[in-house]
């Protein structure tokens, strides 16, 4: 059988309804290899390369960059030159009316094949782009628990998630967004499981951000997603975590993925959820929950430790015992600003050496560690800028910022802290505490895709409590989380053993 | 997008406001924290204040190794005097940090106590755990006397007067008590007394304050304190050593520490016959005998339980007659009578009950241990 | 998700409402305001607590004859449009003003005890900003806040265990030494402390479980109730008739008496973490007294908002003298009394309507 027959066979058969990942603009043009070339003018990496075959003259045409030339050799021109019947299973007849379709599968890393005789085009997968393995991540690695990372391309990711859920429940839906990037993206969920709800909102959000050009990480589509994006709360989870991902989905949460970049979202998330690494479950339950504990009080430790010790010196000396307070006064006494500009100006050295840490190669980093470290922190308490202690405290509280295993809630923690700062500044304890209660009226009204942001602080089922600072032994967590409003309630059925 | 406008207009006159001119922040090194006041009787109308402030050692230079400043001024109110003394300092006094205020006996005598103490007690920076204490002598002198061997008389008066097993000889009256004590009317207060000897000052005693004249009418020593103090209701007291055989020209003596105390105190409810049965019972551990008795005998250990227990027993009746005499009461007798009692009790009641009452009194003693020897 | 939802309140929103209306400002002077009744005060709470819920009775009777309306328009329903509009009016008063004497309380305080340096403009600012933010959210908000500064602040309930080791308990007894009009003037002083569980009038068409609010109404009065006697049964103890007479504000003194290692002065923590409660207390009311806004002006705006903290902030910003201030703060106790026992009034109207109307038919 003859290639081209083949050819006209599959395109008699089907007719060209089932086009892939639909375009944006849907124009009636008609496919010609001039359109073509027209269309693609002053792209040099595209090329138009005639073979002869014996069904007379072909020419693909194809985007250099994102193929590699064995595969193409191997996919395409090997087999056009042979006639093999391989060619014939990956090919997918085009439609002659719709121009742009060809332009974008081009674009795609598609390689289009024209068979001048017959006037046909069909299009080859050799989709090939250059990419990064999966690889141990530094950031949020662990130490028990799987070691594979989502990379920057979306199948790969997707496959990381789809191995461990062999179930054919587990959906992944692919929308294709932003105005000029065409950046694919793909709603993951578990059919038996997901809120409706939940997954239509989300639905509807990434389809109303279509428009959007700029897409370059998802974590701009996060952005948009999110319900208050005025707050600094990070309204949904952000992980590089495959496990992570597949614990929410079987809970019943929808993951957004996105290609190009090594994150997905998780939505909705509480405010709670973002102190939880998936290592909190692979750990024994009592460890796991002082860690909880820790990592979960010490951002309020973080918040209100230097605040404090501004309120204290500056409003309410009372406060401390009588030795403390001495020795306070002996560190303070050759500091010559008040307390909320010694403590503005440490903490935004301390920021400053971060950011300049991690912009910099990991080699002066080092050194701005130690510049930072021993240099200022010395120095500084020596000059008599700062005092001894607040040296301390503001080492604790940088510390504690880093605890939660989310990086953006890290980063939020900081934010607040100057908040708490100038209104200790301002209104001494009160001050503190009235931000506090800022604080928690914000949290109190943000939602996550509309379920409220502070469960289970506030729990919406009771078997919530068994999941929260403190984690239950894993026998115990039989049920899905308030916040997924999943389904299925129960993970296990209760006459497993 | 109006809303949040609007949310941001008011949160930003809220920082403008927070910057507006105001005096310049007193942050801690600017604040002279008062931690001890002296108040000395000079006569009817005027007392001399004399205050204490810590001085971060730090900043002492060679010459001047002091860690303490002393002020004081003669005034006739208490805050005059603390407007006074800020302008000698070079900050602003504050009485924020006050841990302990000490009287002269004289003063305590005068009955002028209270109404100092109901000034500070309005003010509500004053903290809660402000100890009061009577010093025989000048307070002045207490605080200014040249200390070699210890860093700081501030700090050392403050962990003097904290509650402490080894040093409770009676009630750390704080300024809660204090006034709790005096508008009080089944209650006459009870405050320590400060002695200075040779070089530091010691607790010597007890002052009682008489609740009606306001004035100090006694001071107990120091055993007493501790018996009254046992007989108040507290669990644990420090330890008691004592000769046995007062009369006799041989001397027996103990010394029993870690001692427990129950108090039992019943009234018969009948004011105008008032009777009490007082039961006080220890527990403790002998840690040093001096005499005849073989402890690792069992009939001659119960007989010097029975002696201790009787000597306790006649001291506590001495103490009750004292009390009785002195018509006061320190340790709240007459609060089992005006339980039952239907009407307002007054200070004449209590008065009453105190001078007419008939003790009963029983003091069982127990030794748990006698060491790890035989 | 409720946003366009009418009832929202669930059963606990409700209880921690009313909690938290009623725990305030009133709690920290709470036993001084019952101090006639000498030592014999500390079963008061109690008292409150049944008298409390038999004034619930009518109330919530009223409620379920018209499940969708509040207060405002109920009174235009029984009252005809002017006569009620006029009490809307004064309700809206009420709560505004009632809202103003707690800041106004509270805020003195603060700068007495814990800011001395400073002057009650900037923490009235940030104050009323915190305030409109809360109410922003509407009374689901309100509620989850409610929520949260009962869990924020019943720790402090700790702290009693100071007072309670050093007090007395024999000053229990004896169970009463006081006359009646010693304790009429206990119980008209001190029920203000109770006051708050009434909005449910205004809050009421927002219930999910109508016919079970008066259950969650009363617990919400009991919860109070118990915080109540707790803190005057130590209160009681720890003082003599003398200080329960004569301190304002004993909470502080009883917070005064905490002995930490780590910490000396509890009292200044605990008056600033009562912003918590004064915040939850005043949202309800100014809440209250918005939608009363709304009633009279037949619409639903933000701005309305915004007026009432202006008008707080006015009210409370002005420093009026000494005794002026006391004669408002007593005087509006009675208000609130008088709203409390205002829908027995409505209901006999409600009653004479009924009938008329039976009779036409």
């Amino acid at each position: 059988m003859s290639l081209l027959r083949m050819v006209h066979k599959l395109t008699q058969k089907k007719q060209p309804k089932k086009v892939p990942p639909a375009p944006l603009r849907k124009k009636k043009e008609f496919v010609t290899l001039q359109a073509i070339k027209e269309k693609l003018g002053d792209i040099d990496d595209v090329v138009y390369q005639k073979i002869r075959t014996s069904e007379g003259i072909a020419t693909i045409i194809y985007y250099r960059s994102l193929i590699e030339q064995e595969i193409l050799l191997q996919m395409v021109i090997n087999p056009l030159l042979q006639q093999e019947e391989t060619i014939v299973h990956s090919t997918e007849p085009l439609d002659k009316e719709d121009l742009s379709n060809v332009i974008s599968l081009l674009t795609q890393g598609f390689t289009i094949v024209f068979i001048h005789k017959e006037n046909v085009f069909f299009s080859l997968n050799t989709v090939s782009m250059p990419q990064r393995s999966i690889s141990i991540s530094d950031k949020e690695s662990s130490v028990i628990g799987p070691q594979d990372f989502f990379t920057e391309v979306m199948d790969t990711n997707l496959s990381l998630v789809k191995r461990r859920i062999h179930s054919s429940t587990l959906k992944s839906k692919n929308y294709t967004i932003g105005a000029e990037s065409n950046t694919k993206v793909s709603v993951l969920y578990l059919d038996n499981i997901v809120n409706k709800e939940n997954l239509d909102k989300v639905i509807t959000k990434v389809e109303e951000n279509k428009d959007y050009t700029d897409f370059y990480d998802v974590s701009i589509l996060m952005q948009l997603m999110e319900d208050q994006p005025l707050s600094p709360f990070p309204q949904y989870n952000m992980t590089i975590r495959a496990d992570l991902v597949t614990k929410y989905l079987l809970d019943g949460r929808v993951v957004v993925m996105m290609d190009n970049s090594p994150e997905a979202i998780i939505c909705p998330t509480s405010f709670f959820e973002l102190f939880v690494p998936t290592e909190d479950y692979y750990n024994r339950w009592t460890s796991s929950s002082l860690l909880r504990m820790l990592r979960f009080f010490g951002f309020f430790v973080t918040i209100i430790l230097t605040p404090t010790y501004i309120s204290a010196l500056t409003f309410h000396p009372e406060l401390m015992p009588f030795e403390v307070l001495v020795n306070l006064q002996e560190s303070r006494e050759r500091v010559p600003f008040p307390p909320v500009i010694e403590v503005l100006f440490i903490e935004l050295v301390i920021e400053i050496l971060r950011e300049a840490g991690s912009r910099m190669p990991a080699k002066i980093g080092q050194t701005i560690g130690i510049v930072g470290g021993i240099v200022i922190g010395t120095a500084a308490v020596e000059a008599g800028l700062i005092s001894n202690v607040l040296v301390v405290l503001v080492a604790i509280s940088a510390l504690l910022s880093f605890l939660p295993p989310n990086y953006l809630i890290s980063n939020t923690s900081r934010f607040i802290r100057y908040v708490f700062i100038l209104s200790a500044g301002m209104f001494g304890m009160y001050g503190q505490m009235a931000a506090f209660a800022l604080l928690f009226i914000h949290l109190l009204n943000l939602t996550s895709l509309g379920t409220p942001y502070m469960t289970p602080g506030i729990p919406r089922t009771w078997s919530d409590l068994l999941d929260n600072v403190v984690r239950a032994p894993i026998s115990l967590l039989r049920f899905k989380k308030g916040m997924s409003r999943s389904h299925q309630n129960k993970i296990r059925p209760l006459d497993e053993e | 997008m109006n809303r949040s406008f609007l949310l941001t207009l008011s949160f930003s006159v809220l920082m403008i406001t927070g910057c507006a001119g105001e005096t310049r922040d007193t942050s801690v090194e600017h604040v002279a924290l008062v931690s001890v006041m002296g108040i000395d009787y000079i006569d009817e109308k005027n007392m001399k204040l004399t205050v204490a402030i810590p001085v971060p050692t730090g900043e002492s230079t060679a010459e001047n190794t002091k860690d303490t400043q002393i002020f004081s001024t003669e005034t006739k109110l208490m805050q005059e005097g603390i407007i006074d003394i800020s302008s000698q300092a070079d900050k602003r006094i504050k009485l924020n940090g006050l841990e302990v205020i000490m009287f002269d006996q004289k003063f305590a005598e005068s009955g002028k106590m209270l109404s100092v103490l109901e000034n500070l007690y309005r003010d509500p920076t004053v903290g809660g755990h402000v100890r009061i204490v009577v010093v025989k002598g000048s307070s002045e002198k207490v605080l200014t006397a040249d200390y070699t061997e210890e860093p700081s008389i501030i700090s050392y008066l403050i962990t003097l007067m904290r509650p402490q097993i080894n040093n409770t000889y009676g009630p750390f009256t704080t300024i809660h008590e204090f006034m709790y004590a005096q508008t009080n009317p089944v209650l006459d207060t009870l405050i320590p007394y400060l002695e200075k000897e040779e070089s530091l000052p010691k607790v010597a005693g007890m002052a009682l304050i008489d609740s009606n004249s306001k004035e100090m009418i006694q001071k107990f020593n120091l055993e007493q304190g501790k018996l009254i103090h046992s007989l108040q209701g507290t669990r644990e007291i420090p330890p008691f050593s004592f000769n046995l055989s007062e009369n006799s020209s041989e001397e027996e003596r103990v010394v029993i520490d870690l001692i427990t105390s129950k108090s039992k105190i019943k009234g018969n409810k009948n004011i105008n016959d008032p009777h009490l049965t007082v039961e006080l019972k220890f527990n403790g551990a002998l840690t040093e005998y001096l005499g005849d008795k073989d402890l690792s005998n069992g009939e001659d250990f119960a007989k010097l339980e029975k002696q201790i227990g009787e000597h306790l027993e006649n001291h506590t009746i001495d103490l009750l007659n004292e009390l009785s005499d002195l018509r006061a009461d320190p340790v709240g007798f007459s609060e089992k009578f005006r339980m039952y009692y239907d009407g307002e009790w007054t200070e004449d009641l209590t008065e009453q009950i105190v001078s007419t009452a008939q003790f009963d009194v029983t003091v069982e003693m127990k030794i748990l241990n006698v060491g790890s020897l035989k | 998700m409720h946003i366009n939802q009418v009832k929202k309140l669930n059963g606990y929103h409700v209880v921690f409402l009313v909690q938290s209306s009623l725990v305030g400002v009133g709690l920290l002077s709470m036993p001084y305001l019952i101090s006639p009744m000498g030592f014999s005060q500390w079963w008061l709470p109690l008292v409150f607590g049944i008298v409390a819920n038999i004034t619930l009775i009518p109330m919530i009777w009223l409620l379920k004859q018209y499940k969708n309306h509040n207060i405002y328009t109920i009174n235009e329903k029984l009252l005809g449009k002017w006569l009620g509009r006029f009490v809307n009016l004064l309700l809206v008063l009420y709560a505004t003003a009632f809202g103003a004497s707690l800041i106004e309380r509270y805020l003195d305080l603060v700068q007495v005890s814990a800011l001395p340096d400073k002057t009650i403009i900037g923490s009235l600012i940030f104050f009323l900003f915190l305030l409109t933010y809360i109410i922003h959210g509407g009374i689901k908000s309100i509620a989850r806040f409610c929520i949260m500064t009962f869990f924020l602040t019943l720790p402090m309930m700790y702290f009693l265990q100071w007072g309670y080791v050093d007090g007395e308990i024999s000053h229990m007894l004896p169970f009463y030494t006081f006359t009646s009009e010693e304790f009429v003037k206990a119980f008209k002083d001190g029920y203000v402390t109770m006051i708050g569980y009434e909005l449910i009038l205004v809050y009421y068409p927002y219930v999910i479980h109508q016919q079970k609010a008066f259950k969650h109404v009363s617990i919400g009065i009991w919860i109070s109730c118990i915080i109540y006697f707790l803190v005057t049964f130590v209160a009681v103890m720890f003082f003599s008739e003398w200080q329960l007479a004569n301190i304002l504000y004993p909470i502080l003194k009883l917070l005064k008496s905490v002995e930490m290692s780590f910490i000396d002065r509890v009292d200044v923590m605990g008056i600033s973490l009562w912003v918590f409660l004064v915040l939850s207390t005043t949202s309800v009311y100014i809440w209250a007294g918005k939608k009363g806004l709304d009633s009279l002006r037949s619409n639903n705006k933000t701005y309305h908002l915004y007026i009432l903290a202006i008008i707080l902030f006015i009210v409370v910003a002005i420093p009026f003298s000494d005794s002026f201030e006391k004669i408002w703060h007593s005087s509006i106790n009675y208000v609130g009394y008088g709203i409390i026992l205002w829908p027995n009034l409505l209901i006999i109207i409600h009653l004479i309507k009924f009938r008329k109307r039976e009779s036409v038919k």
